[in-house]
């Protein structure tokens, strides 16, 4: 199970797929990539595709790559391309489907065609309920989903991957008689808190004892981070796989499933690479040990469990699995744990479902005798040469990991404002296009009284993601608070119309009282 | 009042009443609306400061689940409760905040009255539900004569102790809306289905003839924050205030067939057999008067020793309805310790618990600072004192644990066992382990009523202990005050400031363990240490 350790705050909150009290203000559709739907809205759209969205309160620009399908009825008819398709609209006719068809024609097919794509995107809608939710089967799983199909088939695709990968890696194949593993993805946080009956601070979890499922939530303002939470879990799975009677221990498990959550899918060219920096763990480890703490070989690897396992495990399966000279090794510590007659497992039952475990000490005298470091000295120089690789060979580099570093840094335990100002502002130097970036680092420069730079932040947030009522609202606070109080007031008004009504965002009205202090 | 006496009147409140297995029929004056429930469903309480939950009852029949996986086997007493939602109206006459002011009229408190945010019973099932991962399966519209009707069936399935199904109809009235909610397993439906439907059917609103259905923001929901300090007299008018609205609250909505004894020393309520209430009663005077004799130290003239409420339900599951997921545990127990007829008697867990709040309770009404500031010999002695503590008559004694019996003593045969010295010096982490704190017992049961309480040496030792603790955690906490906090301004001096922070918190408990060690034992020599130990080892045995 994957827990946040960070202290929730707006980023958690704001996860509605769609906006709760926007009203209807038209008939138009717009389905974003990211799975929200906004259904009755009055979309302008420029022949060149630009969309804009009609609010009573103002107009929201929405940036093409947003956009995975826009539906606006009074669309105009996309501009003649030479002087063929110009005689054609001189004679009356329009290019529709491939054919050229009378105005009228064209206009009765175009609404047909909207009509029946409002009921695929209403059903859509309606099956972000979980009592109408879609069900698919892949050669390894079974997926029950409440999230829209586009966004689903990006993260069935690199699971069925990713399991290839570490199959082919660990030799490892489902049961015959149990060949899939049912995996329920929610729509939304709360929607998985709810129904998958966590509280939270849970990210996912695998059950796994019978029936086995696994149980994820789409973070739509982070799917790398979603990606990197369904890895994690779904890797409990392919350890399990290793012997379907044993309990692989909190180390290495978590310290595996950890390493192979860093994995990254590329979308266009189906590929997955695995083993990459974790930069919130990193941060983590970093702060340990600016407090004066490493972790320690023995200390780290005999522990029954502790939460270090995700974090310092995590350097330690890294630096072990990226080394030519221990990753044979660590393999066949892992797979001994499970399989080898030296190893001293106990019984451990679940209900009546009988398991295998290894206690922490016994994992150690594993390691040890695997790692091939059973002298003190042997021991001593191993944990150097990890000690050595966080300091050296594992940074906070590349916007990606400095965007990720600053936010735990700022909303993690304990607080370090002024590293995640730093990195934070290190990512929009050298182009983060996260939104919560940029609010983040917004709410600091508001919290420091510098209301100009915060504007300046929240507004970069709302060209990012214009239809995200939070980033919207900001704004309009920091520009009340530079005296634009007429524009400030709109923006919030704004907001309001968006869906800040939602409950998940009740709290951030309270703001408003402030102004008037 | 005499047993004898208060037996009589609880066979005459008994009789007098109609208990709710004979009569299906259910009405609230209050809320205006009749239900007709299944035969031998009976009516639990409600918390006293419940705002939206107006009714609860439970079946009588147990029913059972076995998990086909696992093979765990989970039990449950099918629930109805009935929960109202007051329209905007009734919510708006909330007063919010309350400055209450003095003769000077400066003001000395505030009050909040605590609105409930839920707004339908769509929002209060998402934030109060706790039975498992849960979703709206079905929900439909349609009416019962004049009212409109949503009804809602709802599967919980994942985390659950069994799968389960919560049947709800949303009643909606004028200015309430009613949600009369039935669960109960999944595979206990078929049998329950024309029950439970018939008593969803029965729901007829009736005339509001008693009381007002917005509750008094005097005695709900209630958060007082007090201004300044409060002289002994008005600290004890403030308590026998507080205790009064805790007895009218937990008195108001009691079921007909609960009985109320004014004891003493204790309020009961009771819905289990007399003896049970007698047991448990004269368990707590026996903890009280020892404590009084124990601590007199701590008893001040203007303390108020306010009468806790003792609720005594039937079973454990009337327990588990009323208190929403348990019983209470912890050190600090309320004003209202909930227990249940636990036919095992003195030395069960329930009693053993009980006795252990009733030690507690006695100590924060005397002096809370002193429970809160308790080093954990001290806090873990007397907890696991309590636990094998038994009235005889009216006098409490206490025995040594099982482990204390064979495992200290073996420890002391084999030469390991913590010397006295050890365990007034052990930190947080000696006491992870379970024995660690039955050590610690035997040591304060020496020192408080065995051999150590008349040696010269020691007869006076936790009272000098406790008053040394005192005044070095007023001396610290006067140091920590007068420091000045510098922010960080660069990250190297956010990292220091994060690793002294961590280091300071581990150094605090280390330094108050010695100062408080150094002013107690200043004059000790070794020899009283070796004959301190020596006794004590002699008094295991």
């Amino acid at each position: 199970m994957l827990r946040n350790s960070v202290i929730p705050t707006l980023a958690l909150s704001l996860l509605a797929a769609a906006p709760a009290a926007a009203q209807a203000q038209g008939e138009d559709m717009l389905l974003l990539k990211d799975g929200r739907i906004f259904l009755d809205v009055e979309l302008v759209t420029t022949p060149e595709g630009e969309v804009t969205v009609q609010f009573e309160n103002g107009e929201v620009h929405v940036p093409g790559h947003l956009i995975q399908e826009a539906l606006d009825l009074d669309a105009p008819p996309p501009a003649p391309k030479n002087a063929e398709e110009e005689a054609k609209i001189a004679e009356g006719l329009l290019m529709y489907q491939g054919k050229w068809v009378s105005a009228s024609k064209r206009d009765k097919m175009f609404r047909d065609e909207i009509e029946d794509r409002r009921e695929e995107l209403v059903s859509i809608q309606d099956s972000q309920l979980w009592r109408n939710r879609s069900f698919e089967k892949t050669k390894h799983f079974e997926f029950e989903y409440t999230v829209p199909p586009h966004v689903f088939e990006i993260y069935r695709d690199q699971l069925e991957a990713y399991f290839k990968v570490f199959a082919k890696d660990w030799k490892v194949k489902p049961p015959k008689d149990n060949p899939r593993l049912k995996i329920c993805m929610y729509v939304t946080e709360s929607d998985f808190l709810q129904i998958g009956g966590v509280p939270k601070g849970v990210l996912g979890y695998f059950r796994f004892v019978d029936p086995m499922e696994l149980n994820f939530f789409y973070d739509r303002r982070d799917p790398v981070f979603t990606t990197e939470v369904l890895f994690h879990e779904a890797n409990h799975y392919m350890q399990k796989l290793i012997d379907l009677e044993f309990k692989m221990p909190h180390f290495p498990g978590e310290a595996i499933a950890e390493y192979y959550g860093g994995a990254h899918w590329d979308v266009d060219k189906k590929k997955l690479t695995v083993g990459l920096v974790l930069p919130s763990r990193l941060v983590e480890v970093k702060t340990d040990i600016a407090t004066g703490k490493y972790w320690g070989l023995e200390e780290l690897v005999s522990a029954d469990e502790v939460y270090q396992h995700y974090t310092w495990g995590w350097t330690l399966a890294h630096f072990l699995m990226k080394s030519k000279k221990h990753e044979k090794n660590f393999k066949k510590f892992v797979m001994a744990l499970a399989e080898d007659k030296k190893v001293r497992r106990e019984s451990v039952s679940i209900g009546a479902i009988p398991l295998k475990m290894v206690r922490g000490s016994e994992v150690w005298e594993a390691f040890r005798r695997f790692m091939k470091i059973e002298t003190d000295e042997a021991v001593k120089e191993l944990e150097k040469e990890w000690h050595d690789y966080i300091d050296n060979e594992l940074k906070v580099e590349g916007v990606r990991a400095k965007e990720a570093a600053g936010v735990r840094a700022v909303k993690g335990y304990p607080r370090q404002m002024i590293r995640g100002k730093r990195l934070l502002s290190e990512a929009v130097e050298e182009g983060s296009t996260s939104p919560i970036v940029y609010q983040t680092l917004g709410e600091i420069f508001y919290d420091d009284r510098d209301y100009a730079k915060a504007a300046e932040l929240f507004e970069k947030a709302v060209s990012f993601d214009p239809l995200e009522p939070g980033y919207t609202f900001w704004h309009g606070m920091a520009l009340k608070r530079l005296g634009q109080s007429e524009e400030g007031q709109q923006r919030i008004e704004l907001a309001k119309e968006m869906g800040i009504n939602d409950p998940s965002l009740r709290w951030l009205l309270e703001l408003e009282d402030e102004l008037d202090d | 009042m005499p047993r004898f006496a208060r037996a009589l009147l609880a066979l005459l409140s008994l009789s007098l009443l109609a208990p709710l297995a004979t009569a299906q029929k259910f009405e609230d004056k209050r809320f205006g609306y009749e239900l007709r429930l299944p035969k031998e469903w009976s009516q639990i309480p409600i918390k006293a400061n419940e705002e939206y939950i107006i009714a609860k009852f439970l079946a009588k029949k147990t029913y059972f689940y076995t998990d086909p996986d696992l093979k765990i086997t989970y039990e449950h007493k099918p629930e109805l409760q009935v929960i109202a939602f007051l329209s905007e109206k009734y919510r708006e006459d909330s007063v919010d905040a309350e400055e209450v002011k003095n003769e000077d009229g400066e003001t000395v408190k505030i009050r909040f009255n605590l609105t409930n945010p839920y707004k339908d019973y769509e929002d209060f099932l998402k934030n109060t539900y706790s039975g498992g991962g849960f979703y709206i399966a079905e929900e439909n519209e349609s009416k019962a004569g004049n009212l409109k009707v949503t009804e809602y069936l709802v599967k919980v399935e994942k985390g659950a102790n069994g799968p389960r199904r919560i049947v709800t109809w949303v009643f909606h009235t004028e200015d309430i809306d009613f949600a009369v909610q039935a669960e109960c397993f999944e595979s206990s439906w078929k049998e329950l289905r024309s029950d439970i439907t018939r008593t969803m059917k029965s729901f007829e609103e009736i005339e509001r003839t008693e009381g007002s259905i917005v509750q008094d923001a005097s005695t709900s929901g209630i958060v007082e924050i007090e201004l300044g300090e409060l002289t002994p007299e008005e600290r004890m008018k403030r308590r026998q205030a507080r205790e009064r609205e805790a007895h009218q609250r937990a008195q108001a909505g009691l079921p007909e067939d609960w009985e109320v004894i004014e004891e003493d020393l204790f309020l009961v309520l009771n819905h289990a057999d007399d003896k049970d209430a007698d047991k448990l009663v004269e368990q707590g005077e026996a903890v009280f008067r020892w404590c009084e004799k124990t601590f007199p130290y701590l008893i001040d003239d203007t303390d108020y020793l306010r009468k806790p409420i003792l609720r005594i339900c039937k079973d454990w599951d009337e327990l588990a309805s009323f208190a929403f997921g348990g019983r209470e545990s912890g050190w600090v127990p309320s004003i209202d310790m909930v227990t249940y007829k636990d036919t095992v008697g003195i030395g069960s867990w329930t009693y053993s618990n009980m006795t252990q709040r009733f030690c507690a309770w006695w100590l924060n009404e005397h002096d809370g600072d002193f429970l809160d500031a308790m080093p954990y010999w001290m806090r873990y002695g007397l907890e696991y004192n309590m636990l094998y503590a038994k009235h005889k008559g009216k006098k409490l004694e206490l025995y040594p644990s099982d482990w204390e019996k064979v495992g200290l003593r073996q420890e002391i045969k084999d030469g390991v066992a913590a010397t006295p010295k050890e365990i007034f010096l052990a930190t947080e982490e000696f006491y992870d382990g379970e024995n660690s704190r039955y050590a610690a017992a035997a040591l304060m049961r020496y020192l408080l009523v065995g051999k150590g309480s008349k040696d010269k040496l020691t007869k006076n030792l936790v009272r000098e202990y406790y008053l040394n603790m005192t005044a070095v955690i007023e001396e610290m906490d006067k140091e920590e005050g007068g420091e000045s906090y510098k922010e960080p301004e660069t990250e190297e001096e956010e990292a220091a400031m994060i690793k002294e922070r961590s280091e300071r918190l581990r150094q605090r408990e280390k330094e108050l363990m010695e100062a408080v060690f150094e002013r107690t034992f200043a004059e000790w020599t070794d020899k009283e240490w070796d004959r301190f130990a020596k006794y004590y080892f002699k008094s295991i045995g």
